[in-house]
């Protein structure tokens, strides 16, 4: 734990390093959150309370990434499921309350923020209970089951002022902070397209013990609580695309099917879309869960060079060719008979990675615990990071928009009252 | 190989090269998947892990490799040799400036050469009779260009030049405004200055040497090349570039040529069938003596 402790400080530090590192990334808001102190220099008063709501897979890390942040204090655990309630006292050493239902977090007066990470078609009210109470929310991603209930938290949040910060960790991530600094900067010229994939090879089912929990437990499944892989995947990529386009789309189409999983599940196991954004550029968009042989990518891709920020990679299109190569291939073009000299880097050592694109940023990156260090300053700060929630929302429309296409065989236009305008 | 390609191809049709090019890459990767001790599931690496008298079968194409090894060895009475790796990696890590003792000379030596494979020719099976690690860095390049020269043949591309790390070239055909490609050979120690131009036409270029090229103009030495009777590293400051009709031949020249004494060079040299063969001695303060062996030279 010690060791742990000085790890994640010299991670925040690098971090703070990092976050100042350009003009660009200095200016995105929530990269303020790791400008100054590692957190080791904290007063006492600076502690905050979390609860959380919501306690299975998700829940449980982001609770244990809670943990792991500096003069954080979990007081309170929520579930109204007996084996996430017990496993949630447990990870909290029986030291917060443990509730079933969330109304009664309401009126704990030391609760300074929450999680909530409960199935997604009960983060619109739960989420709206606690801004109304006053207490600031951290909402697992995506926002809402329907667009009605996500518009219905912003209107809360702007109403309240209170932090609602959405779950969409690559937002923290420096792999991603990194690209898209150096897509600002132009390395890889316009972007002209973002192809972006998320692939695997499972049911998508978690255990039930018994019949009649199916629905409880395996919700991703049944549309009345989920949409399934738009707003479990593909919501965190649109995001991407959004973000680095600086852009929301401006329609959708698209097509999904259950192709494979024929197994009683009324979500699509396989979708493919396209969002069209104003200049022309296109997202492509598929997912699917009966391959997983390309497993997740956002592929940003533009006229000098191509971003491939899940694996960690840039690509240059024509990368630079050796001295030797490149006067031959001038001397071809300009049909001169000249010397090809050669041995220009023949005795420099061999190396061991042959090159297949450079990498973009050499960082750790845990970016669920990076998202939770900017929600708890935020908190701090005692007001929202500017445009944060516009990603989260966007990205979430982005998702129930698609789905919406795919359902009624339509071409979508974005709807003017979803925009959530920049806040400059 | 681990080094990088330039893949030069002269054609009208861009589909066409476009789908030669990715022939070209696969065949390439192929091989590098084969060889590679730095893949870590790559059969060379499974090979460099195989513990001491068990047996193991590598593939055909990795077999016919091993023996056209084997062959080498023998005709360069041992000087050519692929199982050096750890005598390489010794003189390769150390630390700059550092010394490498005779006791890790000898060390590293119980653990090298073909020697120490046994083969059993009819089960196609060889075993380690030590702990002897394989590297083929010096030669891999010299069968991907081989492969690649048989590839652009059998799909009649007439015309190109592919160049690894610009050390080994294949030059097919001639230069678009010319009759041959003209390759150079530059004075590491003087930039821009060319010390030889070999008329390269359907054939390989390959070099070797021991001084630091331009990048590092401070003539500085570096020790890749290794005499396996002694374990020690070729001293002095020597270069060697060789053209040749195969590929894996002009590997073979190039990495053993400044390893050997004058009466083995003599030897190799009466075998030179086709082939030109510059080699360069250099003092502190330039080129010291230059000579062009082939064929005519006897």
């Amino acid at each position: 734990m010690e060791n742990n402790l000085k790890n994640r400080r010299e991670f925040l530090k690098e971090m703070s390093v990092f976050a100042g590192a350009t003009t660009f990334l200095a200016s995105i808001p929530w990269m303020k959150a790791f400008a100054g102190s590692d957190g080791s220099a904290m007063a006492p008063s600076d502690r905050v309370r979390i609860g959380v709501v919501g306690v299975g897979d998700r829940g449980r890390a982001l609770l244990m990434n809670m943990q792991q942040i500096e003069n954080v204090e979990i007081i309170a655990v929520c579930d109204n499921y007996e084996p996430n309630y017990k496993r949630a006292i447990e990870l909290t050493a029986g030291k917060a309350k443990a509730f079933y239902d969330h109304r009664e977090m309401l009126e704990m007066k030391d609760l300074d923020g929450v999680i909530v990470a409960t199935p997604l078609h009960e983060h619109a009210h739960v989420v709206v209970d606690f801004l109304k109470a006053g207490i600031h929310v951290f909402c697992e991603k995506s926002m809402a089951r329907t667009l009605e209930d996500s518009k219905w938290m912003v209107d809360v949040q702007k109403e309240t002022g209170k932090i609602l910060q959405i779950g969409h960790q690559r937002l923290f991530n420096p792999v991603y902070l990194n690209a898209l600094d150096r897509v600002r900067a132009g390395e890889i010229g316009q972007i002209t397209q973002v192809r972006a994939y998320w692939h695997r090879n499972s049911n998508w089912r978690r255990a039930v013990p018994s019949p009649e929990l199916e629905r409880k437990i395996n919700w991703r499944l049944y549309t009345e609580y989920s949409a399934g892989l738009m707003t479990e995947l593909a919501s965190h990529q649109v995001q991407v695309a959004n973000w680095f386009l600086d852009k929301i789309p401006t329609r959708v189409m698209g097509s999904g099917s259950i192709c494979y999983w024929n197994d009683g599940r009324e979500v699509y196991d396989h979708v493919a879309l396209v969002y069209d954004y104003d200049n022309g550029v296109k997202c492509l968009y598929d997912s699917m869960i009966a391959n997983k042989h390309y497993g997740l990518e956002e592929q940003i891709q533009g006229d000098k060079g191509t971003i491939e920020p899940e694996i960690n990679r840039i690509y240059s299109e024509n990368p630079p060719a050796a001295p030797g190569i490149r006067q031959l291939l001038h001397s071809i073009e300009k049909g001169i008979f000249e010397t090809i000299p050669i041995g220009g880097a023949s005795w420099v050592p061999e190396t061991a990675v042959p090159y297949r694109g450079q990498i973009i940023a050499p960082y750790d990156n845990n970016d669920t615990f990076l998202q939770l260090v900017g929600y708890v300053q935020a908190i701090r700060n005692g007001k929202p990071w500017k445009n944060l929630l516009r990603e989260g929302y966007h990205a979430t429309v982005a998702a129930l928009l698609g789905l919406q296409a795919m359902d009624t065989n339509q071409i979508l236009e974005w709807p003017a009252e979803y925009v959530m305008e920049k806040d400059l | 190989m681990g080094t990088r390609c330039d893949v030069v191809l002269i054609h009208p049709e861009t589909d066409f090269s476009e789908r030669v090019f990715v022939a070209l890459r696969n065949e390439i990767l192929q091989l590098e998947a084969l060889l590679s001790r730095y893949l870590p599931e790559s059969p060379v690496s499974q090979l460099n892990r195989l513990p001491v008298g068990e047996p193991f079968a590598p593939d055909d194409t990795l077999w016919d490799i091993l023996q056209r090894c084997f062959d080498f060895y023998r005709l360069t009475d041992g000087v050519f040799d692929v199982t050096l790796g750890k005598l390489t990696a010794l003189w390769k890590h150390r630390r700059e400036g550092a010394a490498v003792t005779p006791a890790q000379i000898e060390e590293a030596r119980n653990d090298s050469g073909f020697g120490k494979i046994s083969w059993d020719a009819a089960a196609r099976r060889l075993t380690k009779t030590a702990a002897v690690e394989f590297d083929f860095g010096a030669v891999g390049k010299g069968f991907a260009l081989d492969q690649a020269r048989f590839l652009l043949d059998k799909q009649q591309v007439k015309q190109a030049f592919i160049s690894f790390g610009e050390s080994s070239v294949l030059a097919l055909g001639t230069h678009p405004a010319g009759n041959c490609w003209p390759v150079g050979i530059p004075n590491p120690l003087r930039p821009g200055e060319i010390l030889h131009q070999f008329q390269v036409r359907d054939q390989f270029i390959t070099s070797s040497g021991t001084v630091l090229n331009s990048d590092r103009q401070d003539g500085s030495v570096r020790s890749h090349l290794i005499d396996p009777h002694t374990g020690n590293a070729v001293a002095g400051r020597q270069l060697v570039a060789v053209k040749t009709r195969s590929a894996v031949w002009g590997e073979v020249l190039s990495t053993t040529w400044l390893v050997m004494d004058h009466s083995r060079r003599q030897l190799l040299a009466s075998k030179l069938e086709d082939s030109e063969l510059l080699e360069v001695v250099f003092s502190e303060e330039g080129v010291a003596e230059k000579k062009i062996i082939n064929s005519k030279t006897e």
